[in-house]
């Protein structure tokens, strides 16, 4: 009988999961990823260089490469992908029926996390199905599925069963629903990053392999013992064409390996522990209340002290009731984005002040944390009129519903130009080709803010994308086309002109989706 | 004010929500009468330019807004049949946010309807924690911003409580004077004291529409009242439109449609608009099978 619930429970969850339109946003996401990167080798480039020299393109360096990359990216990602079904549920009025229901906790969390992990199973499969095209079209072997399939499970499973884990976990909890959970495990990703680090150390590397999900640790140990090397790369990287290219081995997983890999996979089903017998199960006593007035959060906390905040905001309101057109309704919606979340009005100010009072040197800082700020206030522009259950009000002002997504992603420029407007400015005297990165990259992420909003409906997959890449850029230094809005220095012209144009198309995209 | 000319819209090639509607509507309260799918909403979202016709004309005092839907715009006012509110929001707030959406720049009128609604003393309270009649008003409260022309609201009395929905009515009839009021419902009693004339729909089209009492003089002789046996009533049920059956005792009580005398002892009843709906409802069936 448990056995019948949880397969219709799972099979619910994944039937509702792909038929929503973020489904095929990310599944052309993963196979855009894995043509990005497995770079054909006659570029200069491949997906694993060791000591300056290419490793071929077999089935088990090409498995492990994706395997490894896609580990990092699905477990930052797939969380944002699964969670969220609870809110769906209350939206729909779905949770108090099956809040009603005989079903016990341990099995309706059971059968969401099983639902979860499969939906994210058939991306991995999407993404494998074009590495292997990939191995067809550029690879240096024959294609040798087993190979294929034994290394994504070795790596990936238990990275998916973590972000399924810890997305059933937040969403279980009133407090973690919104987007103070979703930053907390944004920073719960990076955070076992830092593990990988430990395991080469002695005395920490069995521990510390076992909270390894993303298996990188592992990989970087199979790949040390088979080539006596740690000093290897994988994603896109220039090699040296006069070097003899290196072979993996077919078999790189030892028993042990394969051990510590279930392992992990066994710990990361610890967040369902607590997601059971901390489960809301959709009581209004709980998850109602939290919702309704959106105090429970420490985020919400926050907005709530500063509430008193938001009355500087107000002359906005009717700044934009005098201004004519669109530009007052660009006003008006500025002003609802600081009367929503007070606390972007202590950021806007405390980013504004240090960044016209700082010295220079401080400047690239001061962007980088004003951008995370305004990134995260923005991810729900496009998304809020939906979520709100307000878009048949929103759309009947004047301009309609093909305004209203020129107004907001007006609106999330704006923001972004109030956040970053100072440093840009003081750089415009001393760098000029930093200021414009910084417009240009503001440009382009609100284009993409708005895009990804109207098409999947949900502010999460800007969010993820947004943080990772943010993660991506304070941690990769020197790379022009990473540094979006110009904090590194190193943006160029061509990068500078690149976002400018992802800003124009991205904004075309969503505006002919949006009719 | 509105003249509706032969609009249909079409979802795929086979669903029509709105089938060749045509419309003429000046100042007063219309109620927009139809079972769940008639078409009721769409017509309404093409009213108010949230959606396109797939063909034909709405026009709005001679100017067409299907192709300038800025026309009506400043001169509407919509209240959806389900909306929400944005969380961690005033009431004031909400206002404030949908008055600059508007262009209204007399933040006086803002109190005024939050009075006309009764929710002055609610105005700094997070419009999420509200009931469901405070969100309505909220939401009429919104939809009046403008001093609209013409007002649209989808189904307003669903889920309120018996006074809130008496507060509602009579705050649409009072709108009616001098404004045209498109109000859709399937609750005909909610109509029936306020609405100049009933526009009926059936699968997307449009039945009649006519005047509460044009609807009741058709009805009149086609609406029967019978007492009878269980047994007889048994054998009768299938055949007839039962509008009503109540049971006293052995006798069972009936209110039937049909267009003569459906069994010996049955008596020409006098129709309320409700059933005088029903009766015209089941025609129109009869004459389409």
């Amino acid at each position: 009988m448990i056995g019948l619930v949880l397969k219709t429970l799972a099979k619910n969850e994944m039937r509702l999961r792909m038929r929503r339109s973020s489904t095929i946003v990310a599944l052309l996401a993963v196979a855009a990823l894995a043509w990005a990167m497995i770079p054909d080798p006659a570029s200069g480039n491949a997906l694993i260089v060791i000591r300056e020299a290419r490793v071929l393109y077999t089935s088990s360096a090409l498995a492990l490469g994706s395997a490894g990359l896609s580990a990092i990216l699905f477990g930052l990602g797939g969380f944002y992908l699964v969670r969220g079904r609870m809110s769906e549920d209350m939206r729909s009025g779905a949770g108090g029926v099956i809040g009603a229901t005989p079903v016990s906790n341990s099995v309706f969390i059971a059968g969401r996390w099983l639902g979860g992990v499969a939906y994210l199973c058939a991306l991995v499969g999407m993404f494998m199905l074009t590495v292997l095209a990939l191995h067809a079209l550029r690879g240096d072997g024959p294609i040798e599925l087993l190979v294929y399939l034994h290394t994504f499970t070795v790596m990936l499973l238990p990275m998916l069963f973590f972000a399924v884990s810890f997305a059933i976990l937040f969403d279980s909890i009133a407090l973690l629903m919104g987007k103070a959970g979703d930053i907390l495990f944004f920073f719960i990703w990076t955070a076992q990053f830092v593990l990988i680090t430990q395991v080469d150390k002695p005395g920490t590397s069995s521990w510390a392999m076992l909270f390894d999900f993303s298996g990188l640790g592992v990989a970087v140990l199979a790949v040390k013992t088979h080539l006596a090397t740690t000093s290897f790369s994988i994603g896109s990287s220039s090699f040296d064409p006069a070097l003899t290219p290196l072979t993996f081995p077919n078999l790189m997983w030892s028993g042990q390996m394969m051990v510590v890999r279930a392992l992990s996979g066994a710990i990361a089903l610890l967040p369902l522990v607590p997601a059971v017998l901390l489960f809301h199960r959709f009581s209004p006593d709980k998850v109602k209340v939290a919702r309704a007035r959106q105090r429970r959060s420490p985020l919400a906390l926050l907005n709530s002290v500063l509430r008193p905040l938001s009355a500087l905001t107000r002359p906005l309101f009717a700044l934009g009731g005098r201004l004519p057109g669109m530009a007052g309704q660009v006003t008006a919606d500025v002003a609802l984005s600081f009367t929503m979340a007070p606390s972007a009005v202590l950021a806007l100010l405390a980013s504004v002040g240090v960044a016209a009072l700082a010295d220079a040197s401080v400047l690239p800082g001061v962007m980088a944390g004003a951008v995370a700020c305004w990134g995260i206030l923005i991810s729900d522009m496009s998304t809020r009129d939906y979520a709100a259950d307000i878009e048949d009000m929103t759309g009947v002002v004047g301009g309609g519903v093909a305004r209203r997504y020129l107004r907001q992603f007006a609106a999330t420029l704006v923001l972004g130009l109030m956040f970053t407007g100072v440093v840009a400015l003081r750089w415009a005297a001393t760098a000029p080709l930093r200021a414009l990165a910084a417009v240009a990259g503001v440009a382009a992420l609100s284009a993409l803010a708005s895009l990804f909003g109207r098409t999947s409906r949900t502010a999460r997959l800007f969010l993820a994308l947004f943080l990772f890449g943010l993660y991506v850029a304070i941690n990769a230094t020197s790379v022009a086309w990473i540094d979006a809005v110009g904090f590194n220095g190193a943006a160029n012209t061509a990068s500078v002109a690149m976002y400018g144009m992802i800003a124009a198309a991205a904004l075309a995209a969503g505006y002919i989706w949006n009719r | 004010m509105l003249q509706i000319r032969d609009v249909v819209k079409s979802f795929g090639k086979d669903v029509k929500a709105v089938d060749g509607v045509s419309l003429d509507l000046s100042a007063g309260v219309v109620g927009l009468i139809g079972h769940n799918g008639a078409g009721k909403t769409t017509l309404m979202q093409m009213i108010a330019t949230l959606t396109r016709p797939s063909s034909g004309q709405i026009l709005f005092d001679g100017v067409d807004i299907v192709a300038r839907p800025e026309a009506i715009r400043a001169r509407l006012g919509y209240l959806p049949q389900d909306f929400g509110v944005y969380p961690n929001l005033s009431a004031l707030e909400f206002m404030q946010y949908f008055a600059a959406l508007k262009g209204v720049r007399d933040q006086a009128r803002i109190r005024h309807l939050l009075e006309l609604v009764n929710l002055h003393d609610h105005a700094k309270k997070p419009a999420a924690a509200f009931s469901g009649g405070m969100r309505r008003r909220l939401g009429i409260a919104q939809a009046l911003l403008n001093d609209p022309d013409i007002l649209i609201v989808d189904e307003p009395t669903a889920g309120l409580d018996p006074e809130e929905r008496l507060r509602f009515r009579n705050l649409l009839g009072e709108l009616g004077f001098k404004k045209l009021v498109i109000m859709s419902t399937h609750i005909v009693s909610d109509v029936e004291s306020i609405a100049g004339r009933l526009a009926i729909m059936n699968k997307g089209r449009l039945v009649a529409c006519e005047t509460p009492d044009a609807i009741l003089d058709k009805a009149r002789g086609k609406v029967w009242s019978a007492d009878l046996g269980t047994s007889d009533y048994e054998a009768l049920r299938d055949k007839v439109h039962v509008l009503q059956a109540q049971r006293r005792g052995d006798v069972v009580a009936l209110r039937i449609a049909h267009p003569h005398a459906p069994c010996p002892g049955a008596c020409a009843a006098e129709p309320s608009l409700e059933e005088a709906l029903m009766a015209q409802r089941y025609a129109v069936q009869e004459l389409a099978a």
